[in-house]
């Protein structure tokens, strides 16, 4: 999914920051860490609980890594 | 010859409201006999460093992993007096507090009061560090100087007239701060997380709203408030509001996941990033601290 449909430019409803469009580049980089993670996940997932619990980690980093800088608080 | 009494009179009393004033506001201090007794814990010094979050304030923006520990500041500080800049307070003899000796380290964190007995502005939570022990604020004051020297200049704070009067901090002192716990009775289980909620991490600071002259509003202890750069608002996290599990809660100050698989934003993220390092038993029991807090009504 193309982060720029999801996130149209001037979008003022919602809790997207400004940030989003003056850093876009990074933070399509920092989405496409999300899909990375994803995607591992969806390896390791098949390869038992422990691996399935290992890969949730860097799911939440990637999470987090846009939530810090892009969303306002509540 | 009344008129000439009562200009006299007014003279008086303008005096001794002076007077007053400075007697009142005078800083109040430690001096180095006050924590010659007390031998520094490098350990516990190291655990009251990350408790408090004191990188989260004083590491540059976007700092990770060993950047958290130079302490160099320049993150700004927006609020309605002033946008405040975080100084540098790594040992960097002329740039940082490299000069400072322990009691002044002391002085600043529980006293609000820097080296010369000058009032610091409480964008250092000093409202809550006071009410660390000072074995505590001893052995933070002994971590400090083993991190690495950062050589950038402080910022001054940008704040107007007639906030800027420092010596007005010390009534705004004796309005608003006090070393008794927010919440007087809580079980013995969450007493450590009361001690990290009020003393160390001080989560009021953010999740309780503030009156007009900037004093926290205890009575509603947790209850959320604006956030203070402009966007958007803290949360309540009283209970009633906040309705996650005290496994939920550990869980989230270790990781940043919520219950909603959501994760910590904005400020959050940085709080969780040291406050997550702490032992298990702690989070758990701050977390405890949270179920006992008065609810939202």
């Amino acid at each position: 999914v193309d982060p720029k449909v999801l996130f149209p430019e001037g979008s003022v409803e919602g809790r997207a920051l400004p940030a989003i469009w003056e850093n876009f580049d990074d933070f399509n980089a920092k989405h496409e860490a999300l899909v990375a993670a994803a995607t591992t996940m969806t390896e390791e997932a098949g390869k038992g609980l422990d691996q399935l619990k290992a890969a949730i980690g860097p799911i939440g980093a990637a999470c987090g890594a846009c939530h810090e800088l892009y969303r306002k608080p509540e | 010859m009344r008129m000439r009494r009562a200009v006299a009179v007014l003279v008086a009393l303008g005096l001794a409201g002076l007077g007053a004033f400075w007697v009142l506001t005078r800083p109040t201090m430690l001096s180095a006999d006050d924590i010659a007794g007390i031998g520094p814990d490098p350990v516990r010094g190291e655990y009251v460093f990350r408790a408090a979050g004191c990188s989260s304030c004083h590491a540059a923006d976007g700092a990770r992993d060993a950047d958290l520990l130079r302490l160099g500041g320049g993150k700004a500080f927006a609020s309605p007096f002033g946008t405040f800049y975080a100084p540098n307070i790594s040992p960097d003899p002329v740039n940082g507090i490299g000069t400072w000796t322990p009691v002044d380290v002391v002085n600043a964190l529980t006293n609000g009061v820097g080296p010369g007995g000058r009032h610091l502005f409480p964008a250092l939570p000093y409202g809550s560090y006071g009410k660390m022990t000072l074995e505590d604020a001893v052995s933070l004051a002994a971590y400090l100087p083993t991190l690495p020297a950062v050589d950038t200049p402080s910022r001054p704070h940008d704040v107007p007239f007639p906030f800027n009067i420092r010596r007005s901090l010390g009534g705004w002192k004796l309005l608003f701060l006090s070393r008794d716990w927010v919440v007087p009775a809580v079980p013995p289980e969450a007493e450590t997380g009361r001690y990290i909620a009020e003393a160390l991490a001080h989560c009021g600071e953010c999740h309780t709203p503030r009156n007009a002259l900037g004093g926290l509003k205890t009575g509603q202890w947790l209850a959320g408030a604006p956030n203070p750069s402009g966007e958007g608002n803290i949360p309540d996290i009283r209970p009633g509001k906040l309705t996650w599990s005290e496994a939920d809660l550990v869980t989230f100050f270790q990781s940043g996941f919520t219950p909603e698989f959501d994760t910590a934003g904005g400020n959050m993220a940085e709080v969780v990033r040291s406050l997550g390092t702490l032992p298990e038993d702690d989070l758990l029991s701050l977390a405890r601290y949270l179920k006992a807090v008065p609810a939202a009504p």
